[in-house]
């Protein structure tokens, strides 16, 4: 099997830049994404939501706007009727129950940590990230740049979901706004 | 997804070499408007739909957009060996006239399916959206602007898309019809042109008509023929 090639392939070479002797913020790429969307029907979705559950290893399912980390992978509920699952496909599903989405390739995915990891993303998105209002595990639909983003609060820290057309315009602000802070491309 | 067209009358040659399976491309198991899933070399899972809009032997191969370098680096060599090369929108409008395929120059908004010359693509025998307007008297007017294929009298001359077409003896008014799009017809040597004018071709066979284009060009003298002006049989989309 022929290599992956992120959107950001040539971008985003590992180093420091901006602010010298500072890193506020920490910006990776996790490497070959895997992402299937799930969306479930009104009379189906308790069922599909413990079926995935299972799936990714984890004892409960995640709530709007939250998202629950297992064993084996994460799900995000980004609508109410919509989760992502991180990590692990999506199983076949009647269609009656569940239609089924592998935005692997969709996105790109971005990991924002650091000190100064929720000030700066405060630059880019119309969020209060205060731990308070989002905490580890929260999910929103945000957008940066008229661009729609996902925003997903892992134990890594935030995980930006860009769309893969726009990723490397986003990622090219993103850099360059981290500056100021110090920041380490990982 | 990433997405190539790959056209022409060696694209089939070309993309026999770059799938793992060379038996899938062959023409009575794709045939024309067929859809595949296949594997690219690499094990790059793949859909091609054997379409054409530039009126050749053509497919388009879509591919998981991480894997889509990866498919060029297949295709492209591949090509090369056949004397291919990159083509853009320009040569691809180019081949659209020639053709007769519409795009949204023709499909403005005031063009129903049979104007644009697709009733055949249209099954009377089921409901679509539009088949009640479908048989609205207006819509079955004799005289409603066809589309067309347009080239001049004096093939040294071009004319301009936006030309309003007039009955020679008439040269005023709204005219009897309008161009769409142009083009240097390399196939044929000459410009051609798209447009629509009142009854189509049938109306205008062996009748001199001008196009109008008094800020711009002045008047050319047109001659208004088959929309399918290159390979009018398929020959080339269906080999």
């Amino acid at each position: 099997m022929v290599d992956r090639i992120s959107a950001l392939a040539g971008h985003n070479a590992p180093g420091h830049q901006g602010n010298p002797g500072q890193t506020g913020v920490i910006l990776r790429e996790p490497a070959d994404l895997v992402l299937h969307q799930v969306a479930a029907w009104q009379d189906s979705i308790d069922e599909v939501g413990k079926s995935l559950a299972r799936l990714i290893g984890a004892k409960s399912v995640a709530g709007p706007c939250s998202s629950i980390t297992g064993s084996k992978g994460a799900m995000l509920r980004i609508e109410p009727m919509k989760w992502w699952l991180v990590g692990v496909a999506a199983p076949e599903f009647d269609a009656e129950k569940a239609v089924t989405l592998d935005l692997s390739h969709s996105r790109t995915r971005v990991c924002v940590s650091g000190d100064d990891a929720c000030e700066f993303l405060n630059r880019h998105l119309p969020l209060d990230l205060r731990e308070a209002s989002f905490p580890v595990g929260a999910v929103a639909s945000s957008a940066t740049h008229h661009v729609g983003v996902t925003l997903w609060r892992s134990q890594d820290g935030y995980e930006l979901f860009m769309p893969r057309g726009f990723a490397l315009s986003l990622w090219e602000g993103l850099v360059e706004s981290a500056h100021q802070f110090g920041v380490e491309i990982a | 997804m990433g997405r190539s067209a790959v056209a022409g009358p060696k694209s089939r040659e070309v993309l026999i070499a770059c799938v793992e399976n060379a038996d899938v491309m062959s023409n009575e198991n794709f045939p024309f408007m067929g859809v595949i899933e296949t594997t690219l070399k690499g094990g790059i899972p793949c859909r091609i739909a054997r379409i054409s809009f530039s009126g050749e032997l053509a497919f388009e191969t879509y591919v998981p957009s991480d894997y889509a370098p990866a498919m060029m680096e297949l295709l492209w060599p591949e090509a090369q060996k056949h004397d291919g090369c990159l083509y853009g929108l320009e040569a691809l409008g180019a081949m659209r006239i020639e053709k007769g395929h519409v795009t949204g120059a023709e499909l403005d908004g005031r063009v129903n399916i049979d104007d644009a010359g697709l009733g055949k693509m249209a099954n009377a025998d089921k409901p679509f959206i539009g088949k009640a307007m479908r048989n609205r008297p207006d819509q079955l007017r004799e005289d409603r602007p066809r589309l067309v294929g347009i080239k001049p009298v004096d093939t040294s001359q071009t004319f301009n898309a936006g030309s309003i077409l007039c009955a020679s003896n008439k040269v005023s008014g709204l005219g009897e019809g309008w161009i769409t799009a142009v083009t240097h017809s390399p196939a044929m040597g000459h410009w051609v042109g798209l447009g629509f004018i009142a009854g189509g071709v049938e109306a205008w066979q062996g009748k001199t008509v001008v196009a109008a284009d008094p800020v711009r060009k002045g008047n050319i003298n047109v001659e208004i023929i088959s929309p399918h002006m290159y390979d009018p049989s398929g020959e080339k989309m269906y080999g």
